[in-house]
């Protein structure tokens, strides 16, 4: 039976000079990594360009990785500081979230629309809105935890923070995001 | 119930919800959802979004290793930065915003309500340099004069016109360059600007009002910020904006009917506009 490699042992011959080693990783986190910066971001095109920036700078500097580390608590974080760089260039950072709170305070009315006519995309598109209306912080440990089902631990380690610190903004960006999206649960 | 305890309440609902709760204390809470509805209700709100949650479609990405290789192997920086005209207050852009702001400031030009100065036209060199005949349609919108008669601007404006037309075709390959594919998508969303500007230019030549909006224009990192902010503050006075509602507004580029450009009075909060880019429009009219 053959084996897969493993992620680490890749980037060890990525940065021992085997370039096909890229190839598999881009393959293999490249929808994931996508999918982070999208929840991060809120963002489709922003998501789109960080993807491709963390592979960028795997490529030009694989020796930044360390194989004795996980690797993807390494490339989580690269691509959450590629969010976070995103958002101090961008001055337009708290009019997107405002334009978020708005449209997500615009839900169905609860007297003249039942929670179940709600269709399943409508209620995706609202807490989409309503998760990147989040404070960063919450945002980023709903994301990885809620979303992506990482553990505390390794949530932490991306966000640089102790597990008990996720757990805590976790409950608290359930409580947010139970009350913008009363209608539809 | 205190505020402190409905947190910590909400904390062991969280916990309990991602399994991280100890048998004993996992037990207690269980006992207590079972007595308790307004904590019941709690729960299942919380069970509803985590189901949900689960749901949520992930994203995609599309580019390919390729792609990343070939952004690796570039000499020049993904962005050129703007020494004056168009697009200078935001320092490193990407070729394709550059573009977009020259396009822009082309059209403006064009329709008679923007002069060129000699920044504006180093910027746009700088980004439309790989288009063939620019050099051409710089120096002929360099003769565009506002001070001449309508009759003599018509004919000149014609000629521009028919030096643009190949423009977007030629600018949509050059942006395709960009390896990314979400340059690819800008790129489309900038040919349809410029076809929507194109347009305009018809618009311009009625009397009345040509809507058109450019709202694709906007689209990508510089969401909502790109149309306001690379107005020149000499073009700016050429513009006007008029609030549709609480959310939206108009911008309205003003011309007379004889081809000269009349000063807005009301455009000093150009500028301080926040708005989405979906709400954006642009109006052109006299």
């Amino acid at each position: 039976m053959r084996s897969v490699a493993s992620d680490e042992s890749l980037a060890a011959r990525l940065i021992g000079g085997e370039a096909d080693a890229f190839d598999v990783l881009v393959q293999r986190w490249r929808d994931r990594i996508v999918d982070l910066a999208h929840l991060l971001t809120g963002d489709r095109h922003a998501a789109e360009d960080v993807g491709q920036e963390v592979f960028l700078r795997f490529l030009r500097r694989p020796q930044a990785y360390d194989p004795q580390r996980p690797f993807a608590a390494w490339i989580c974080t690269v691509a959450r500081n590629l969010c976070h760089d995103r958002y101090r260039r961008e001055s337009t950072r708290h009019r997107h979230q405002q334009a978020a709170v708005d449209r997500a305070s615009f839900g169905p009315n609860a007297e003249t629309t039942p929670p179940d006519a709600a269709s399943f995309a409508e209620a995706q598109e609202v807490l989409r809105e309503a998760i990147s209306a989040l404070p960063a912080k919450f945002r980023e440990a709903y994301a990885l935890c809620a979303i992506r089902g990482l553990s505390y631990e390794e949530a932490g380690k991306i966000c640089d923070c102790p597990p008990k610190t996720i757990s805590t903004r976790l409950a608290r960006a359930r409580k947010r995001l139970v009350g913008r999206m009363e209608q539809w649960l | 119930m205190t505020d402190d305890a409905a947190n910590q309440d909400d904390l062991r609902l969280s916990l309990h919800l991602d399994g991280r709760l100890a048998l004993e204390e996992a037990q207690r809470l269980d006992a207590r959802l079972a007595a308790e509805p307004e904590l019941k209700a709690r729960w299942d709100a919380l069970r509803r979004l985590h189901e949900l949650s689960q749901k949520l479609d992930p994203v995609r990405g599309s580019f390919t290793p390729a792609d990343v290789r070939a952004r690796s192997l570039r000499t020049v920086p993904t962005g050129q930065k703007m020494q004056g005209g168009a697009g200078a207050a935001h320092g490193r852009w990407r070729p394709w915003a550059a573009a977009a702001a020259a396009v822009f400031l082309l059209a403006l030009t064009h329709a008679g309500a923007y002069r060129l100065g000699a920044r504006d036209q180093t910027a746009i060199e700088q980004a439309t340099t790989p288009i063939e005949d620019t050099e051409e349609v710089l120096r002929r919108l360099a003769a565009v004069d506002p001070a001449t008669p309508p009759g003599r601007l018509d004919t000149t404006l014609a000629g521009l016109r028919e030096d643009l037309r190949p423009l977007p075709g030629r600018l949509t390959e050059f942006v395709r360059d960009e390896p990314g594919p979400g340059e690819r998508t800008r790129a489309a969303h900038l040919a349809d600007a410029i076809v929507q500007i194109e347009l305009a230019f018809e618009g311009m030549r009625d009397v009345g009002f040509q809507a058109m909006t450019v709202r694709t224009l906007a689209s990508g990192s510089l969401k909502g910020t790109l149309p306001l902010r690379f107005l020149p503050a000499s073009a700016q006075r050429w513009a006007r904006v008029d609030p549709v509602d609480k959310n939206r507004f108009r911008v309205v580029i003003v011309r007379r009917v004889d081809g000269l450009p009349r000063l807005a009075t009301d455009v000093g909060t150009l500028a301080e506009l926040r708005v989405r880019h979906e709400d954006i429009q642009f109006v052109t009219g006299k």
